[in-house]
Parts: C-alpha cells; sequence; structure tokens
C-alpha cells in the first residue's frame, strides 16, 4: 500500500505555499465528509491532497457593501447560526440547516460542497438562484471571481477555492430552498429547487428572477429561460403553475428518457409549492 | 506524521498514516472501541465522537483533521468511577437494546446539551437525526434525553 501524502497548512500563506508547489492532481480536503467515503477502498492509489481545515482565514461570514461573503471552510452549523445568513442568506440559510445530519453540518463546508460537485449538492442549488460568485485561484496564484453557474459546467482542475460572494438579499427579495428525497432527513436529494425573486413594490410584479434545479442531470444549474420568463409577471398564486409548467419543460429537456423523468415531474409540483410557500 | 491533540481531557500524541481516520486511530491504535463502525459513510452515527464541543462522523473524520483538537469519546465522559447522567438515563429508561448505536446516541445528546442544557423535543431530534438505532424505537431514547435534560445536564 502506498502512503498518501498530505499538507495541513495552518494560515493562509502557507497554504498559497503548498498550492503552488503542488501537483496538477493534488486535492483539497476542506471538511471532507463526502472526500473520506470516496477514500475508502482506495488505498493502493497513491494520491497527494492539501488540508485547508485548519486555514483560518477561510472560515468567515462577513458583508461588504451589497455582497456576503462566505469563507470556503465554513461549515454549514455555522452557516445556519450566523445572524447575517439569517438575515441576508435567505434560500441558502434555508439549505443550510437541511444538508446531512448534526454531525455531517459540523464538518461538512460550503467550499466542499461546490468542489465535490455531486450532482446533489444542496448548498449548490442555494448559491445559483443567488447568483453567486466563488473566488478561484490558479496555480500560479492569479485570482478570479468566477459565476458559480460558470463554473459548475467546466470546474477547472487546477482551482483553489477560497470564498463564496453573493448579493445581500433584502426586504423585497423572496427566496426559498425545497428539496425531496427518501427520507426527511440525512438524505441524499432526489430533486432540489431553490428560488429569488425580487417583487416591485409599486405593481407587485417580479422585477428579477433566479431559479436553480439540483439532481437533474450531472450537477445543479440555473434555469436561466425559466428566470427570465418570469420577469414581468405578477406576483400572485397563479405564479405557482406558472412556474410549474416552466419546471416540468426544463426537467423533461434535462433528462430525456431517464426513469426518474415522471416522478421529478410530478415531485417539481409539490417543490414549487413549498418553495413560494417561505 | 505527528497529530498532537487532546483525548478525554488529556494530551496525546500519535505518530499515524495519512491514511488513517479518527475512527481507526480511535479504535486500532489507541484500543477506544466505544465509536462503532456501521455504515462507514456517516448515516448511521454509531461511530459519533465529539470534536470541540461538536459531534462529527469518526469515519468521515481524516485523523490529521483532529491537530490541537479536543476530542471526547463514550470513554470519556466516565469521571472519578461515575456514569455521566446521560448514560444513567439511558439505563433507568431501558434505552439500551443491542447498544451498538448507544455511544454515538448519548454523544450527540451531550454535544447538544453542552450547547443547549435545556433543549426542546425538537432540537433534541434535530440533534440525534444521524444517529439510528434498529432496536429501541428511539421513544425511550428521546425519553431520556428529556430526563438528563430536565435534570440541568449541561450546565456549569
Amino acid at each position: 500500500m502506498k502512503q498518501r501524502q498530505i499538507a495541513s497548512p495552518s494560515s493562509w500563506g502557507e497554504l498559497l505555499h503548498y498550492f503552488q508547489e503542488a501537483e496538477p492532481q493534488t486535492k483539497i480536503l476542506a471538511g471532507g465528509t463526502d472526500f473520506s467515503v470516496s477514500l475508502r477502498g482506495s488505498t493502493s492509489v497513491t494520491m497527494q491532497f492539501i488540508d485547508i481545515t485548519h486555514v483560518k482565514e477561510l472560515c468567515f461570514i462577513r458583508e461588504e457593501g451589497e455582497y456576503l461573503y462566505i469563507g470556503a471552510t465554513t461549515t454549514f452549523t455555522k452557516l445556519e447560526q450566523h445572524p447575517l445568513m439569517r438575515q441576508y442568506g435567505g434560500c441558502l440559510y434555508q439549505a443550510a440547516g437541511r444538508i446531512g445530519s448534526k454531525q455531517i453540518r459540523n464538518m461538512a463546508t460550503i467550499g466542499g460542497n461546490i468542489a465535490n460537485g455531486a450532482p446533489a449538492a444542496d448548498s449548490v442549488v442555494a448559491l445559483l438562484a443567488l447568483r453567486a460568485e466563488a473566488s478561484a485561484y490558479n496555480h500560479n496564484l492569479e485570482h478570479r471571481w468566477i459565476p458559480l453557474s460558470d463554473l459548475l459546467k467546466n470546474f477547472p482542475t487546477d482551482c483553489l477555492l477560497t470564498a463564496i460572494r453573493f448579493p445581500k438579499l433584502h426586504s423585497n427579495a423572496c427566496s426559498g430552498f425545497a428539496k425531496v428525497g427518501t427520507r426527511s432527513s440525512v438524505t441524499i436529494s432526489q430533486l432540489i429547487l431553490s428560488c429569488v425573486f425580487q417583487i416591485g413594490s409599486q405593481n407587485n410584479r417580479i422585477e428579477k428572477a433566479a431559479v436553480a434545479l439540483g439532481a437533474v442531470g450531472p450537477h445543479a444549474f440555473l434555469d436561466e429561460e425559466t428566470s427570465e420568463r418570469l420577469i414581468g409577471e405578477l406576483w400572485d398564486q397563479a405564479i405557482v403553475n406558472t412556474l410549474t409548467t416552466c419546471l416540468q419543460e426544463t426537467i423533461a429537456s434535462a433528462i430525456p428518457g431517464r426513469a426518474s423523468l415522471s416522478y421529478k415531474r410530478i415531485a417539481i409540483c409539490g417543490l414549487v409549492e413549498d418553495v413560494l410557500s417561505m | 506524521m505527528i497529530i498532537q491533540f487532546v483525548l478525554n481531557e488529556k494530551p496525546c500524541q500519535v505518530d499515524i498514516s495519512p491514511n488513517t481516520r479518527l475512527l481507526d486511530l480511535l479504535r486500532e491504535h489507541l484500543h477506544l472501541t466505544g465509536a462503532k463502525e456501521g455504515c462507514g459513510i456517516g448515516e448511521c452515527g454509531a461511530c459519533t465522537v465529539i470534536m470541540d464541543g461538536n459531534a462529527v462522523n469518526s469515519c468521515l473524520v481524516r485523523a490529521t483533521q483532529i491537530q490541537g483538537k479536543k476530542i471526547i469519546t463514550i470513554e470519556g465522559l466516565r469521571q472519578n468511577g461515575e456514569y455521566d447522567r446521560l448514560q444513567e438515563k439511558f439505563v433507568e429508561h431501558g434505552a439500551v437494546q443491542c447498544g451498538f448505536c448507544t455511544p454515538g446516541m448519548i454523544l450527540s445528546a451531550k454535544a447538544l446539551l453542552m450547547h443547549t442544557p435545556h433543549p426542546t423535543l425538537e432540537e433534541i431530534h434535530r440533534a440525534m437525526e444521524g444517529n439510528l438505532c434498529r432496536c429501541t424505537g428511539y421513544n425511550k431514547i428521546l425519553a431520556a434525553v428529556q430526563d438528563a435534560a430536565g435534570h440541568g445536564e449541561g450546565e456549569t
């Protein structure tokens, strides 16, 4: 059995040093609740990874201007307990409290949930609806903010994800998160929906919309067509049917012929009602 | 790789392979067999321990991640020959049958009571949702935790 090589930087400076020196296939460990499962039975494989658990500079939640910033190693327990999340986090705050079990939420991080790239990553769907951006470094330590919707389509192999930011939700915004799985908790979601709407105070019509789906295809995605379609619609009970119809079409085109299609077309009806009742 | 941490209130140093999970470190290297391996993927909670005051699945924690942390296992709850109140209440309420899930159940409850000395039933449900039991049907476990909480468990 070959040894895995691990680096455990304790500061931002050390992390950058290790990352710059790292081989391209080096993995980043941030919480590791999914990563540990993936390592089972693979002990004969040589692997290098950088454990960023101890880098305190990557664990934060703060507001700056119109944005909320979250460090990559922030756990879901911290997200569900932080007052700024309750105030401005909307659907992400709701999602954080429903991920896995208490034990999982105490270890799993938002950066890990994104980088792991699972099709049913709960927080990713909420982040897409918030039109979040990811702070990413390459091995040359060049930094850029990448829209999460772009990052998920083609996740760079040499990427160090350090933070997430999204525009703070204000009082005229409505947002929600809902999912369905085989159990009420500690379950892998079979369908996830998250939405953010900005409602005009004068005309009660939708001014901005972002609708995201998870567990429909290889990765979560922002349903731009549906989001566009809803702009200008009156914010009343009829929006339930409009949104449901749009999402049924989206699901049908995302997973044509899949055995789960008929179930998901029905399940989305309940999720739309759940999200809009929040 | 040398790791230093505090185990059941005593400083501990081990030289371990990066392949090691916290669960393996406890059971195989330190011979603390209270934490059990059930599913090995974080769904059953039988391997639960407390890390820096929070319940975690030791099957999902790399041993390297506990550097500088404080770990409490079920073996650490017994102080000066006396059982923790939670342990006594589990016995009183008959909340133990085969016993495989019991260390994890008690440590999830302990972590809750360390943060929230008098939790609501809903808070107890949320704290225990990551622990499965296939014998008791949960009612006696929940009753034991409620009883322990009612007696001020976790107060300083």
